[in-house]
């Protein structure tokens, strides 16, 4: 089983719980169109549009992992659902998307025959966008220690 | 909203599907059911090879409607807009 531990540095290189305070849990993510629809595209001699990139937020509090929407629907893919969630402003419908998210820091790869879409415009870490929340269907597989005064967490899969 | 006509066709025949397709996943486009499946996988499947990069309805056949939770989003830390 892998074993992956993500350190958060501040300048200079030193380990600083206070970014994983102000970050979260993150990791790098690749989000792409699922391989059905892949094949499909490459069947009709169309091209396959590039992984969007940005960050994938652990978030323990949620039991379905989400995509930006605006993210996935600029890859091209279609909903094939909606779901019912809770927010502030009371009970949403949501789209649901089939898609795929790659890791590259982990190697690891997860196709997902739907997923949430939500809208995370303005979730932004270092340049970067937040894009993926990974939840507990994916923790469900994982084992993962959150150290916060080490200023790391640990991912297993 | 997209799915709109998928979503009240499965409203208006949604006891006759439970008799049928109960626990599986049903394949709708427009006002027509396309078929009934075991995974929401071999649903997608089906529905790009007959429609293409189409939007259609794959829904899981079940009395209950699942809510999902998100404290992130009922708190408000995150935004969610369709």
């Amino acid at each position: 089983m892998p074993v992956h531990n993500r350190f958060f540095l501040s300048q200079g290189n030193q380990i600083n719980p206070a970014v994983l305070v102000q970050a979260g849990p993150l990791l790098q993510v690749e989000v792409s169109i699922p391989s059905a629809l892949a094949q499909f595209l490459t069947a009709q001699n169309q091209s396959i549009p590039a992984p969007v990139t940005g960050w994938a937020l652990i978030d323990t509090g949620a039991t379905r992992s989400c995509v930006d929407s605006k993210a996935i629907t600029n890859l091209g893919v279609n909903p094939i659902g909606v779901t019912t969630t809770g927010t502030a402003g009371g009970r949403v419908q949501q789209h649901l998307y089939p898609a795929r998210f790659r890791f590259p820091g982990e190697a690891l790869e997860l196709e997902f025959s739907s997923v949430i879409g939500v809208d995370l415009s303005g979730q932004s870490i270092a340049g970067r966008d937040i894009i993926v929340l990974l939840c507990r269907d994916v923790l469900s597989r994982c084992v993962l220690i959150y150290n916060g005064p080490g200023g790391f967490f640990t991912l297993t899969f | 909203m997209v799915l709109a006509k998928e979503l009240k066709y499965f409203e208006d025949h949604k006891d006759e599907l439970l008799k049928h397709y109960e626990n599986q996943f049903v394949l709708i486009k427009d006002d027509q059911l396309v078929g009934a499946f075991t995974t929401e996988v071999e649903a997608y499947q089906a529905g790009i090879q007959r429609f293409g990069n189409q939007p259609f309805l794959i829904k899981k056949v079940t009395k209950e409607e699942e809510v999902v939770h998100f404290p992130a989003l009922t708190l408000g830390l995150l935004n969610a807009r369709s």
